[in-house]
């Protein structure tokens, strides 16, 4: 694939589909618009065909019209800001939590031995559950209140930013810690400015891991005595089967996932702008 | 490098006609699925799929007793459901063929358009729903909840009955705090003490009264005021036009339990007893906490009608669609003859009418 040619150029990088990137930004995001367009394009086709009921696939008329509704005047006790700033709040609250305990656990358990082997099997056992399994417990022990949703969505993220973190610490660049050590650096000082910064990049794909874990797992604890946000109203609607609040809610949920993933890379491009690069 | 480039390219457009000629292909394939659903189309209907709810009605008389199995000639499948709306959604992607769900979501299925209509009313709900509140607090009336925390599943005939019940004293919904809780996680909020009331069905009624409950109302006085809930049977409307025979069959084991229970209610409970995993003693409790009404009471002018003239149960989905409107759950409550016309006593009457011959 790689033609080498003449002169110092050096070979294009040929993605695994075979083309080549675009050098130009905008170029590439118009193509990621085609695909949406053409979604977007066979919705109205569909609905204006009036093949399936108002039911099955309501009409993005009937959907903004649900937009403008919910915005405006709200769905159920408060307008979409504030069910998506509820979710938010949340979301947010339970992801920072487990920024701040995950990132020093994968720490410790990364360097200390003991540590691995004692959390490692607890971290991999829990891990792969269903956040839904256990969700009824979470509610006996700390009621239907706001904890018991922000604990659901803080055990969501753990895990893969304590495992990324951990991996991050493996992967340590040994040569890098003893030549600060032999600069006569304590060992404070090399884990916060030697150890600590080289394990950033993994943290942030952590970060990113574990805020997408936790956003998938915002309508489940939603299900539970809430009476405002973004994935309450989704489910309620459901219940009255009001499909245009339903695409509303999908479609605001995905954008601000979506929105959400974007700000950490930024976050991530200004804090390592080394990564990716050796 | 070049020549490779354009080659690439060529193949991406390849790809992406191929890929855009799947679009259509789908599509049809998910016309088909939706319009071939509910009934099996020119071929033979390979079973009934009927939905239902953990209630103590005649509906699990006929389950326990296998009297479908016997006698509609087709093989029967169960599947159970926690909420009309659950069987709502299942019933317009025409999974199921008939099943029970409460007045409430049935009517946001007609108002939604699920091509669904209603064919039976299982039963009227009396005492077997009820608003309980902690015993010796001082909430001794629905005006003493405000400022307290009340839960319901939202949706629900409880949810549309402690509006009511608000609406009946004349408390604003504002003054307090409506919370969506299942009956199970009502029963630990409950447990828990985090909840002040809660309005629930059996077996979470009794579980939340043994918890140190008591009834501050109960449907059967919310209905004496207008407010009429039930439970009501509900069949896809082209299963229906397709097998008007089966339909038929159904109703008539649905009637043969009514009369069951009403002359022989050991019989029946310890049926229902059995079905539920309960004391035939509690299950007779239960049951008779529920309004039956047989064949030719439905038909009279209070409930469904008869074909020429149709019954008040039209009125009352209006009322409960008009309450939901004001709820915001709806956008807008259709006229009557939506109604009516989404309720069909022919299956009934021609139940009754071979019955008498």
């Amino acid at each position: 694939m790689q033609l080498r040619t003449k002169g110092s150029r050096q070979p294009k990088r040929v993605s695994v589909l075979g083309q080549t990137p675009q050098k130009n930004g905008h170029l590439r995001w118009s193509q990621g618009l085609i695909g949406i367009g053409l979604v977007v394009a066979l919705w109205a086709l569909i609905a204006h065909l009036e093949v399936l009921p108002e039911l099955f696939v309501p009409r993005p008329s009937s959907v903004l019209r649900a937009f403008a509704e919910v915005t405006a005047t709200g769905y159920r006790g408060g307008t979409l800001f504030q069910h998506v700033g509820r979710s938010m709040s949340r979301l947010l609250s339970g992801f920072v939590l487990a920024a701040l305990t995950a990132i020093p656990l994968g720490m410790v358990m990364g360097f200390s031995h003991t540590a691995r082997r004692v959390l490692d099997p607890l971290i991999e056992l829990y891990r792969p559950l269903p956040p839904l399994a256990y969700y009824t417990l979470l509610i006996v022990w700390m009621g239907i209140g706001e904890a018991s949703k922000i604990a659901l969505l803080y055990l969501a993220a753990v895990p893969p930013i304590t495992i990324a973190t951990m991996s991050g610490v493996a992967a340590l660049n040994q040569q890098r810690v003893e030549t600060a050590y032999a600069l006569g650096a304590a060992k404070r000082q090399v884990l916060w400015h030697v150890a600590f910064p080289s394990c950033l990049p993994d943290i942030f794909t952590g970060l990113r891991v574990g805020i997408g874990f936790a956003y998938t797992t915002l309508v489940s604890s939603e299900i539970v005595a809430a009476a405002q946000g973004v994935g309450w109203m989704v489910l309620d609607a459901g219940r009255f089967l009001r499909t245009d609040i339903i695409f509303v809610g999908i479609i605001v949920m995905s954008i601000t996932g979506w929105g959400l993933d974007r700000f950490i890379r930024i976050v991530e491009h200004y804090v390592v702008p080394w990564k990716g690069q050796g | 490098m070049r020549m490779n480039r354009k080659v690439n390219r060529k193949e991406g457009y390849r790809r992406g006609l191929f890929f855009a000629a799947l679009v259509p292909v789908f599509a049809l394939l998910l016309y088909g699925h939706v319009f071939a659903a509910g009934s099996g189309e020119a071929r033979e209907l390979e079973e009934v799929v009927i939905g239902f709810q953990t209630i103590p009605n005649g509906e699990i008389v006929a389950k326990a007793l296998g009297w479908h199995e016997e006698s509609l000639g087709v093989p029967i499948r169960w599947v159970q459901f926690n909420s009309g709306s659950e069987l709502n959604a299942a019933v317009a992607a025409g999974s199921v063929h008939m099943g029970l769900g409460g007045s409430s979501t049935t009517v946001s299925a007609i108002v939604q358009g699920v091509p669904a209509e209603v064919i039976w009313i299982y039963n009227i709900i009396g005492e077997n729903e009820a608003l309980v509140v902690r015993e010796g607090s001082e909430v001794e009336a629905v005006e003493d909840l405000v400022a307290k925390r009340a839960a319901a599943p939202f949706g629900a005939t409880t949810h549309y009955h402690l509006l009511a019940a608000l609406r009946l004293f004349d408390v604003d919904p504002e003054d307090l705090t409506i919370m969506d809780l299942s009956p199970s996680d009502m029963l630990a909020a409950w447990q828990r003490g985090d909840i002040d009331a809660g309005f629930v069905w059996e077996p979470t009624l009794a579980a939340m009264l043994e918890h140190g409950g008591e009834v501050l109302i109960t449907s059967r006085e919310i209905a004496e005021h207008g407010f009429l809930t039930g439970d009501i049977g509900i069949a896809h409307t082209r299963f229906a036009a397709r097998h008007p025979e089966i339909v038929v069959e159904y109703l008539r084991n649905q009637m043969q339990a009514v009369e069951l229970i009403r002359s022989d209610p050991e019989a029946a409970a310890e049926a229902i007893a059995g079905e539920f995993g309960l004391s035939q003693h509690e299950a007779l409790r239960q049951m008779s906490s529920l309004i039956f009404l047989d064949g030719d009471e439905q038909l009279g002018a209070a409930y469904l009608g008869t074909p020429d003239t149709p019954g008040g149960l039209a009125e009352v989905f209006l009322e409960t669609a008009q309450f939901l409107e004001e709820q915001g759950t709806i956008r807008e409550a259709p006229n009557l003859q939506t109604f009516q016309d989404a309720i069909n006593p022919s299956f009934l009457q021609q139940a009754i009418d071979e019955q008498k011959r």
